[in-house]
């Protein structure tokens, strides 16, 4: 049942592909303008910049910051955002800044970042971590405010103690919607990395975009463009993968 | 044994005192199984969470073999009506739980679980989450993860409550053959009169509300009866849930302060 599921699923996101691409062949023949190179000349260039190895540096390199930042700011998000959800002491102390900080567009402080942090990975993975911060603290704290009390209350009357609640309930109870917001978050993450890429870099996919737009070799960007995309999706693959195996729970009806 | 001395709870509510139930006294005698029954709102849940040292009495104490009660204690085990079990965790991970947290090694969890899922014949499902089993079992391996800490207190509060009437025969069924063969102290919390009279020794009726008081106490005629089930149609049973009908129609017996409180019979399910 469920091979036949993810079988399905995939045959289905293959024919979205596929009339993507075509929408792209038809709009590049009605345009005809350099500009809109096809598919084909894309994806050709997009093999051959991967076999002869140039792009694959800047692939790694946005990945190294992506990967980076999640790294940092998961585990931090998620504890703080859990510890405030079940302490309305620390609670009272968080949410005022996360009322007042969250709705700012992070992206609007680049420049202030780069002149702090410099124009290196730090600053770039900088500004990719407060975005996943961000969301997973919302989202984790209003998620570990949720969790019923009696389910905590049947836990505690087995010996548990604040730390094993957290582990055994808070936690996993809140791990759904800590997932779900790093899938909104990284795709966030990944719009604004190809910013930071875009200007004082020397790798990056989003460098290489910009780049190659400047060079005027317009298969080069496109093959760039896909590379990108292609980064995005798999992001969010990789979290649904992780919450298949980790939330196997929720699978069961 | 168990014993309430003059127990009272409350609660805070935006700076407000709430008392749930006040002026409790009481005996479970080891081995002995007590049924509370009450109307909504009279303070049984109250009552449980703090025999389970979930929450403090504001006054009074709880005593567990002479001595008082200051938290949760291992060998109390507590089933409520719903959320007892961890829906991530699958039904062998869950009644292993309380050995987890005792610190108990993966080995023995193992072996100890084994045989409380088989006494209650959920071995087939162990690997199930809760998420797939039925009412029934569900509450039958919320029964399995309280005796896995082998416990010498069985507290709970409306377990079979939201059990078609068959399913919940048939726990109560498996109820007094767990108890029949581990002699846990058992106090069980319920709206059924008719689960109140098959299953208790002592039957403790409460009412009020904001606090709830103990109304009246009744105990069933033990012994002249073979067995349990033949209990269920004698006219034993029949006259003593007319009798715990109309103790719980009467309500609080002091209850001067409750004007407007008349808990009615209602839901004699
Ligand atoms: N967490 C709480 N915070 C504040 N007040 C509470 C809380 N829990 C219970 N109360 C108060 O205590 C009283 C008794 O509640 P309790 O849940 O113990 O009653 P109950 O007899 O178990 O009711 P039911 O039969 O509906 O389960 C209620 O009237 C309510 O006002
Ligand atoms: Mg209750």
């Amino acid at each position: 049942m469920r091979v036949e599921g993810n079988l399905g699923k995939a045959l289905r996101a293959a024919a979205a592909a596929a009339v993507i691409l075509l929408l792209w062949e038809l709009a590049s023949l009605a345009v005809a303008r350099s500009f809109l190179p096809g598919p084909e000349a894309a994806l050709g260039r997009l093999v051959s910049r991967i076999a002869n190895g140039s792009l694959l540096p800047h692939i790694a390199a946005s990945l190294r910051r992506v990967v980076l930042a999640l790294l940092v700011a998961a585990p931090l998000a998620t504890a703080l955002g859990l510890a405030s959800g079940r302490s309305p002491a620390l609670d009272s102390l968080v949410s005022p800044f996360v009322y007042l900080l969250h709705p700012l567009p992070k992206v609007a402080f680049l420049p202030v970042i780069m002149l702090f942090l410099g124009l290196g990975d730090v600053a770039k993975v900088f500004l990719i971590g407060i975005i996943i911060f961000g969301q997973m603290l919302v989202s984790g704290r209003d998620a570990a405010r949720a969790v019923p009390r009696a389910l905590v209350d049947s836990v505690r009357s087995l010996g548990a103690r604040r730390w094993a609640v957290m582990r055994h309930v808070v936690l996993p109870a809140s791990l759904p919607a800590l997932l779900s917001s790093l899938r909104v978050s990284l795709g966030t993450a990944i719009a604004v990395l190809f910013l930071a890429e875009s200007f004082a870099a020397e790798s990056g996919l989003g460098w290489y975009i910009v780049d190659s737009w400047t060079r005027v070799d317009y298969p080069d960007m496109y093959a760039a463009i896909v590379a990108l995309s292609v980064f995005g999706l798999a992001c969010y693959l990789a979290v649904d993968m992780a919450e298949a195996v980790l939330c196997r729970w929720r699978n069961t009806d | 044994m168990v014993r309430l001395d003059s127990v009272s709870v409350s609660y805070r509510m935006r700076g407000q005192c709430v008392p749930a139930v006040e002026d409790i006294d009481a005996e479970f005698p080891a081995g002995s199984i007590t049924a509370i029954i009450g109307p909504s709102g009279c303070g049984k849940t109250s009552l449980i969470q703090a025999m389970a040292g979930l929450v403090h009495p504001c006054s009074g104490r709880v005593l567990i073999e002479g001595e008082q009660l200051a938290g949760v204690r291992r060998k109390t085990a507590v089933i409520f009506q719903d959320y007892g079990l961890l829906p991530w965790k699958t039904a062998r991970a869950n009644a292993e739980l309380p050995l987890l947290l005792a610190g108990m090694d993966q080995r023995d969890r193992r072996s100890r679980v084994e045989s409380v899922l088989e006494e209650l014949g959920l071995s087939a499902f162990a690997r199930f989450y809760p998420g797939r089993l039925s009412g029934g079992m569900r509450q039958r391996l919320a029964v399995a993860r309280a005796l896995a800490a082998e416990p010498d207190l069985l507290l709970m509060d409306e377990p079979f409550s939201s059990l078609d009437a068959l399913t919940r025969e048939s726990l109560q069924e498996t109820l007094l053959e767990v108890h029949a063969r581990h002699g846990t102290t058992i106090v069980l919390v319920t709206h059924s009169i008719e689960e109140a009279a098959y299953l208790g020794d002592s039957l403790i009726v409460m009412g009020g509300r904001n606090p709830g008081r103990i109304a009246s106490r009744l105990s069933r005629p033990r012994g002249q009866v073979g067995g349990l089930v033949s209990f269920r149609a004698s006219g034993d049973f029949l006259s003593l849930t007319t009798e715990l009908r109309r103790a719980l129609a009467d309500g609080p017996s002091g209850g001067l302060s409750h004007g407007s409180g008349t808990p009615g019979p209602g839901g004699a399910a």
